[in-house]
């Protein structure tokens, strides 16, 4: 492979699943080997949940389209496009800053007991990956704002990557943190 | 047609350093070369500190009841003596001698990322600095190596020792995902065009699997090391028993990257060995395919057999059972290896050099540390012999008998090309039989002691124990003559450094790329790379009417 | 004394000892081949002049197969064992019923006998000739309880119970450690296993399960009342006492133990006032407090626990 910064994300990528593999079986093996009852669970709204969801899923769209301009050399659908993908980010995390406050006025804490460990570790190390997948492409953004150099189209490819694994990954943080209860 | 192609150059390439000189230049420094050795000076200097603990902690077990050392400081040693080997010496001295070597033996003139490679050298020395910091911040980490929980919770452990435990060892993983990351893109992308990938040196082929077993198995460590800060810096439950967590998740945690770990620590050994002992035996490698197959065999077994390290803990016969197996399997590609590196011998012209004599002396001493391991397969043993001074005995059979002679071998083979010089072959042999008689009398009776009931991690012993202390103090002795040895080296690497440099480009006759370049290489590696169609590109230079049978 | 080799010459451990037995001769013979043709080679094939040229050849391939196809086969042959010997040391009724319950504690043990309601610490009595059902906690850290010649090791883990055998064959006494680094005094934080003959046993248990002695000199008097005013209590139970804390270890029958402190001293009155007198001299780090008792009320003191038979 030619495209040394994207196989560089592909592996790290790679390694970084390792890390979330970790969280999540943390989560599971506290809900299904101990004998705790989830205490964090009863109180998620997985539709408010859902919904968000639904726009980082969009956001992951948005970008596949930016790209696709960008192949086209069409700038000003990149630059939308890729505007909306940061946005859609933005308001996904805005879901997440706002349900953590809710379960904070409800005593809900990273304290109170191994779920809520569980809970705010994981959604909370998503969410800082979110927010570094946004950091990259505000970049890009900037970067593509004055002359479009050759860089940003090399960097494009792993930003990209990236944040469809970002966008995997809340899929299945979103499975087994909201669904799962309810099954 | 040429026998040199001219390398490619990237067209976005990095602004160069324009000069090697002047000491500020290393500190900004990208180059592979000068990464490489400044990984290298990092591990000699930790493995100093970590040797003058080590001997504090024989010079406490020499008699029973000492008191010279209090138990809260030996806690501290003998936690600090394992980190700092692991992650602080060996990971390292590796990754150095990969970052030096790894271009220059695949005809690159850098690593695909240097600012990456810098980096990850920067993060593992803060990691490290930042570790021994706590020595001057109440207390260092006291709660073993491996840090089990509860223990090593706020309740048990107040100082902020391990505080500084995963702070350090999150910044030094994040620097070894960085090194993987950089050796796999780098032998993926930037080979000389001629070599395909079943043309790489051994030490090569090693790194690059070595590459992929750290991108899987640090992540791993770096979940349980945040999971565990967050438990005791923001009053999280994970490994907290009395308030729902659990004990065993952090074990599972630390021991499913403990296990690869000790692979990873391995292989790049194996990779040295596997160059060194060719050469000096003026053979080819015997059996090429099965070296390279059974490390990736290695590596994919390593991720199945961490709970070997657990079998004590209680779980099922049938748990017990199934990675008894895949333990008592991971054997089998680690032994054939042996064969290959004794089938090297067979009919060779040996040169007994320093470097090969330490190579020659990590067969034996390895395969002592294989089979001591092997047993801990057999769980009925492993439930009699765990956590006593015979897995003492076990792991530096493997990291100091294997790895660290491994390393030494390295260092003796590849100074004149780092340095352009000579490291003493006489001063090295006496380095090298104090060394490997100081190693074998410190650790083959642990072996014994740990039969005989004393468990590892104890700060005295009863005095009553007669045969305890007989051990005891002969382990004691062969640690002083280690000491010795490492003086000796020392002055080795003292003496040598103040030589001119007269290394000729290929003074062992050597046959990988490496070689080619002038000792020390120009800080552009390669002006021109020799053409390569076989896994001994110099040999077919110097041997143009004999050459290896073709591979590309 | 400590066990030499070979170490388990004991019912539950047979499977052990022979397959340690045939791993020492394995790997000997292992080892032998790989030292004998290392030295031979390195010695045969030594270059004789700086120009020596190899001689061509090179081992055959087969015989690489073999020796895959040899290790797999004993890899067969340990794991066969293994099952058999795991299935043998360590299978545990359904219902578990302990003969005794241990609890790990940073750093003793403490020891219930649930069927004879028996509380003790430290030395731990066994009936000889017959299979003991251990139950093992931990009321801290993880400790792990091994007596080499007794049986199996295990570790005892916070929140969870395990389960193993132990047995004695001969009456006598044995000693064993903590093999799980679990702090400061681990070290210090050894077992004693005292084994009795079936009389001696019932014996033992029934001087234990007699009341606490409550009468003696004037001394053994203003003793007993420190003991109280001291807060000892807080931490000590003496059964029949309304005195029923278990933070530290259970004073009823003190004086009958050999040692105490985890097999650390001997229990004589010396000893005991040297610990009375400052814990963390005796045994750093150790969870007793220093209460700063005068000399007085140290001779009274020891007067009394040392008179706890």
């Amino acid at each position: 492979m030619k495209d040394k910064g994207k196989l560089l994300m592909l592996l790290m990528i790679g390694s970084e699943t390792f890390f979330f593999i970790a969280l999540i079986i943390g989560y599971v093996y506290y809900r299904n080997f101990t004998e705790a009852t989830d205490t964090v669970a009863q109180h998620l709204d997985a539709v408010r949940a859902g919904i968000f969801t639904l726009f980082l899923i969009a956001s992951s769209g948005t970008l596949m389209i930016s790209k696709r301009a960008l192949n086209k050399e069409n700038f000003k659908g990149f630059n939308i496009f890729l505007l909306l993908s940061i946005v859609l980010g933005i308001v996904f995390i805005t879901g997440q800053v706002t349900e953590y406050i809710g379960l904070y006025q409800k005593q809900i804490t990273l304290s109170k007991d191994v779920f809520g460990s569980s809970f705010f570790t994981l959604t909370g190390f998503h969410g800082f990956h979110v927010i570094l997948g946004i950091l990259a492409l505000l970049i890009l953004l900037i970067m593509s704002l004055g002359k479009l150099r050759r860089v940003s189209i090399a960097g494009f490819g792993g930003v990209e990557v990236y944040w469809h694994f970002v966008d995997v990954v809340w899929l299945f943080v979103f499975y087994f943190v909201y669904i799962t209860p309810l099954l | 047609m040429s026998l040199f192609i001219n390398i490619q150059e990237g067209e976005d390439q990095l602004p160069e350093v324009t000069s090697d000189k002047g000491r500020l230049l290393w500190i900004s420094s990208v180059d592979h070369k000068q990464l490489g050795i400044m990984y290298l000076w990092l591990a000699l200097f930790f493995f100093i500190i970590g040797g003058l603990e080590a001997m504090l902690i024989r010079a406490q077990l020499a008699v029973g009841d000492n008191d010279l050392i209090s138990p809260e400081f030996y806690n501290q040693l003998f936690t600090m003596h394992g980190t700092t080997m692991i992650f602080l010496v060996l990971m390292p001295a590796l990754i150095g001698l990969a970052t030096y070597l790894i271009p220059l033996m695949i005809g690159a003139n850098e690593m695909a990322f240097p600012r990456l490679n810098a980096f990850s050298f920067w993060m593992t020395c803060l990691g490290g600095f930042l570790m021994y910091f706590s020595f001057f911040a109440g207390g260092a980490p006291d709660a073993g190596w491996f840090n089990y929980a509860p223990l090593s919770e706020s309740n048990y452990s107040s100082t902020q020792g391990v505080d500084y435990y995963l702070v350090g060892l999150i910044l030094t993983g994040m620097g070894s995902i960085g090194a993987g990351l950089n050796f796999v893109t780098t032998i993926l992308t930037l080979r000389s065009p001629d070599i395909k990938l079943n043309m790489l040196p051994l030490f090569a082929w090693m790194i690059f699997i070595n590459g992929f077993l750290i991108l899987a198995a640090f992540p791993l460590l770096n979940a349980g090391l945040f999971m565990m800060l967050i438990d005791r810096q923001f009053d999280a439950h994970f490994f907290i028993p009395s308030s729902g967590g659990s004990a065993i998740l952090w074990q599972h945690f630390f021991w499913s990257f403990g296990h690869p770990e000790v692979y990873i620590l391995a292989l790049p050994a194996f990779g040295i060995i596997s160059e060194v002992i060719p050469v000096f035996s003026r053979n080819k490698i015997f059996g090429y395919k099965f070296v390279a197959a059974s490390t990736v065999a290695i590596a994919l077994l390593a991720f199945g057999v961490w709970v070997h390290h657990m079998f004590a803990v209680g779980m099922t016969n049938t748990v017990n059972g199934f990675f008894a197996a895949s333990s008592m399997l991971i054997g089998i590609p680690t032994g054939v290896k042996v064969i290959n590196w004794i089938g090297t011998l067979y009919k060779g012209s040996i040169r007994m050099t320093v470097s090969m004599m330490f190579a020659v002396a990590f067969l034996i001493d390895f395969t002592i540390g294989g089979l001591s391991g092997a047993s801990f397969a057999i769980v009925p043993i492993d439930w009699q012999l765990t956590d006593t001074y015979y897995v003492v005995a076990h792991i530096h059979y493997v990291f100091l008998g294997g790895t660290a002679f491994g390393i030494f071998a390295g260092i003796y083979y590849w100074f004149p090309k780092i340095s352009g010089r000579f490291l003493s072959e006489k001063l090295g042999k006496w380095h090298l039989w104090l060394f490997v008689i100081g190693f074998n009398f410190t650790f083959l009776v642990q072996h014994v002691l740990g039969i005989l009931g004393m468990p590892r991690r104890i700060y005295t012993y009863p005095s009553r124990f007669g045969s305890w202390e007989i051990f005891n103090m002969i382990s004691t002795l062969g640690a002083v003559m280690m000491f010795v040895a490492i003086a000796v080296f020392l002055w080795n690497l003292f003496i040598t450094l103040k030589k001119p440099r007269t290394a000729p480009k290929n003074p062992w006759e050597a046959w990988t790329l490496e070689w080619a370049t002038n000792s020390p290489p120009d800080l552009k590696n390669f002006e021109e790379v020799p053409r390569v169609h076989s896994r001994r590109p110099l040999w077919d230079l110097a041997n143009p009417d004999n050459p290896d049978k073709r591979l590309n | 004394m400590i066990a030499v080799l070979p170490f388990y010459n004991i019912q539950v451990l047979e499977y052990t000892n022979f397959l340690y037995w045939s791993f020492v001769i394995v790997a000997a013979i292992i080892l032998g081949l790989v030292t004998f043709f290392t030295y031979r080679y390195t010695t045969k094939y030594k270059a004789k002049s700086p120009k020596d040229k190899p001689q061509n050849g090179s081992l055959n391939h087969k015989f690489e197969a073999f020796a895959l196809i040899t290790s797999f086969l004993i890899t067969v042959f340990f794991m066969f064992f293994t099952v058999q010997s795991m299935k043998e040391i360590q299978t545990i009724p359904d219902d578990p019923k302990p003969d005794i319950i241990i609890t790990g504690h940073q750093w003793w043990w403490e020891a219930e006998y649930p069927n004879s309601k028996v509380i003790t610490s430290n030395e731990v009595h066994i009936p000889a000739g017959k299979k003991v059902l251990l139950a093992l906690n931990s009321a801290d850290v993880i400790h792990s309880w091994w007596v080499p010649e007794l049986g199996r090791k295990i570790d005892m883990i916070p929140g969870m119970t395990n389960y193993m055998w132990m047995y004695a064959e001969k009456p006598g006494e044995y000693l064993g450690t903590c093999s799980e680094f679990c702090g400061m005094q681990h070290a210090r934080m050894r077992i004693r296993v005292i084994a009795d003959d079936e009389a001696n046993f019932k014996k033992w248990q029934e001087e234990q399960l007699e009341p606490v002695i409550t009468e003696g000199s004037a001394l053994f008097e203003k003793g007993r009342n420190l003991f109280e005013q001291k807060t000892c209590t807080n931490c000590h139970a003496i059964n029949g006492t309304s005195y029923n804390e278990n933070i530290g270890p259970n004073l009823t029958h003190f004086a009958s133990r050999k040692r105490f402190l985890g097999d650390f001293k001997e229990v004589n009155a010396t000893n005991l006032r040297a610990w009375l007198h400052d814990p963390q001299k005796v045994k750093e780090g150790a969870k007793m407090p220093n209460f700063i008792l005068s000399d007085q009320e140290l001779n009274a003191l020891v007067e009394y626990i040392i008179h706890l038979k």
